[in-house]
């Protein structure tokens, strides 16, 4: 079996996981909804005009929900694993543990990625709704929600399970907590970030699109510290 | 031929000060073997079988596995089964989700048919689709088992496979794994603080503590050699006995010949047991019983067990 194959049948797995619990299926549409309407019903146009206004909050917005709901589910992919000691099983199979950690990112990332796309279609319908036309995004912000959100969503996932796998488990506790306060600081800005003129430009999203690359190539590099004697002695 | 084999094998956590877990372990098992490998809790079983998988790097030593550094190389492991402590299964998916999804890691073709088997094999057919989480221990235990084996392995890893089972589900693992070794062919490494159930499946066993084996042999070997091979011979009287005794001991080739009533007791070490009888014939002796006492693997653990706390 090649490492693609791993990687297609651990990232399956993972994701029929997370779309069979229902459990994690209601937090992603519970928080994308969430976010999305609170998003959608605050598009005003008030300084700015409105679709610019849409097209910064679905710059904005949909990296953000897409990152909060791959935070919630890369918990259950990586980390479970980790406390069941599941994990140690898995490190015995003929698969790399790049293998492993990439199909596992995949996995999380991919409905991560479909909740950011929910959530962007709820903000321009809700928006459009209040404005009483059909608003639609600006061509760098569809490349936006179709390139550089999957590519920075698989980073950020990337890198949490590295942590994850990384770290004991205190450790991780902390991190988590330090994720959730920067996610809701993220969150609890939106209303002045959207509000720029100038936000969603070319410049902004392929920067964006170069960070999330840059982050992958980091997290690769970080990958070689990352070893099944690090995993085994950080179970417990 | 070695399928395993250790030498020197030593294990620390922590800096060269720290007390090995491992300290200078050496194994050769060879193909075909059932082995035992005993100890009490903390004596480094659980860390064995991880070097042994590759899970961990030995500190001092060397380790191979059908010749190969374990963990080099990710496609060797293929030929290696494990059941750990945890079974390493997912609670979420269904029996059969999970040995399909192992099956496919280790490329199993006739998927399917083979994981059907395996559940009729162990037992869970009816429980096929219901969840992991569902299961009892003893099921988790033999779904385990199951998913150890979908690909056929050579060499096969049981951490405890028995345990927090009940007794009736014990039996049943036990059975199974006497089923697959004698069906199978395949070289099993047991861990296990379970005496009975290790004397009932292995052809070896090394028993283990504080990181240093302690005594290798065969079940039966170890059972005779613990405090040296005896024989008691019981006389129609003990006039006869005393009679035996000093026949023995003018030959001057046993160590120690003792009487009790109209028992006599003597090591066979310098003469052989047959030989013990027909000198006691010779005499003219009445024997009324021969008895060779062989203690169990229990009486054997426990004496190495408290020698060592002793040392």
């Amino acid at each position: 079996m090649s490492a693609l194959d791993h990687v297609r049948t651990i990232a399956s797995k993972e994701l029929r996981e997370i779309v069979t619990n229902r459990g994690l299926l209601f937090s992603g549409f519970f928080f994308a909804g969430w976010f999305a309407i609170m998003t959608g019903l605050g598009i005003s146009g008030e300084d700015i005009s409105r679709a610019n206004e849409l097209d910064n909050s679905l710059f904005y917005m949909a990296a953000l929900i897409g990152l909060f709901v791959a935070y919630i589910y890369s918990g259950q992919t990586y980390l479970r694993e980790k406390q069941t000691g599941v994990v140690e099983t898995l490190l015995c199979a003929p698969v790399s543990l790049r293998s492993l950690w990439i199909g596992k990112a995949v996995g999380v990332a991919a409905p991560a990625w479909f909740m950011s796309l929910l959530a962007a279609g709820a903000i321009m319908g809700i928006a459009g709704w209040r404005a009483g036309e059909t608003l639609l995004p600006g061509i760098t912000v569809t490349v936006h929600l179709l390139i550089v959100v999957p590519t920075f969503i698989i980073a950020a996932v990337a890198l949490m399970g590295f942590s994850q796998l990384m770290l004991g488990m205190r450790e991780n506790m902390i991190v988590n907590m330090l994720t959730i306060m920067v996610l809701f600081g993220a969150l609890a800005t939106t209303r002045y970030v959207v509000q720029k003129a100038q936000l969603v430009t070319w410049t902004a999203v392929l920067g964006l699109l170069g960070a999330s690359l840059g982050l992958l190539l980091i997290t690769s590099l970080l990958g070689r510290f990352l070893s099944r004697e690090r995993i085994v002695r950080t179970i417990s | 031929m070695t399928v395993i084999e250790a030498i020197d094998l030593t294990k620390r956590f922590g800096g060269p000060s720290a007390p090995p877990v491992l300290d200078a372990i050496n194994l050769s098992i060879q193909a075909g073997e059932v082995f035992g490998y005993l100890g009490p809790n903390g004596a480094g079983k659980t860390t064995t079988i991880r070097v042994l998988l590759g899970l961990l790097n030995p500190t001092r030593g060397t380790v191979r596995v059908f010749g190969e550094v374990p963990g080099e190389r990710d496609a060797a492991r293929a030929r290696l089964g494990v059941l750990l402590e945890n079974s390493g299964l997912d609670d979420r998916m269904t029996a059969f989700q999970s040995l399909d999804y192992h099956a496919r890691l280790y490329g199993v073709s006739n998927r399917t048919r083979r994981i059907e088997r395996l559940l009729g094999f162990v037992g869970l057919a009816d429980q096929r689709d219901l969840k992991v989480g569902t299961f009892s221990t003893g099921m988790k235990r033999k779904l385990g088992l199951a998913r150890a084996i979908v690909h056929d392995p050579e060499l096969l890893f049981l951490d405890e496979p028995s345990a927090g089972l009940d007794p009736e589900a014990q039996r049943m693992v036990r059975e199974l794994l006497q089923e697959l070794a004698r069906t199978r062919n395949i070289t099993v490494f047991i861990n296990s603080h379970h005496l009975d159930e290790v004397q009932r499946l292995c052809s070896r066993i090394a028993i283990l503590h504080r990181g240093r084996i302690r005594a290798c042999d065969s079940v039966d070997a170890l059972r005779r050699g613990a405090g040296g091979d005896r024989i008691e011979v019981r006389f129609s009287d003990a006039g006869q006995a005393a009679r035996g005794a000093q026949a023995l001991r003018a030959l001057g080739r046993l160590p120690e010949v003792t009487v009790e009533g109209d028992r006599l007791a003597t090591s066979v070490d310098g003469m052989t047991a047959p030989e013990i009888v027909a000198t006691l014939v010779g005499e003219g002796l009445g024997i009324e019983e021969v008895v060779r006492p062989v203690k169990s693997l229990e009486d054997v653990y426990f004496e190495i067990m408290r020698e060592e706390e002793a040392a």
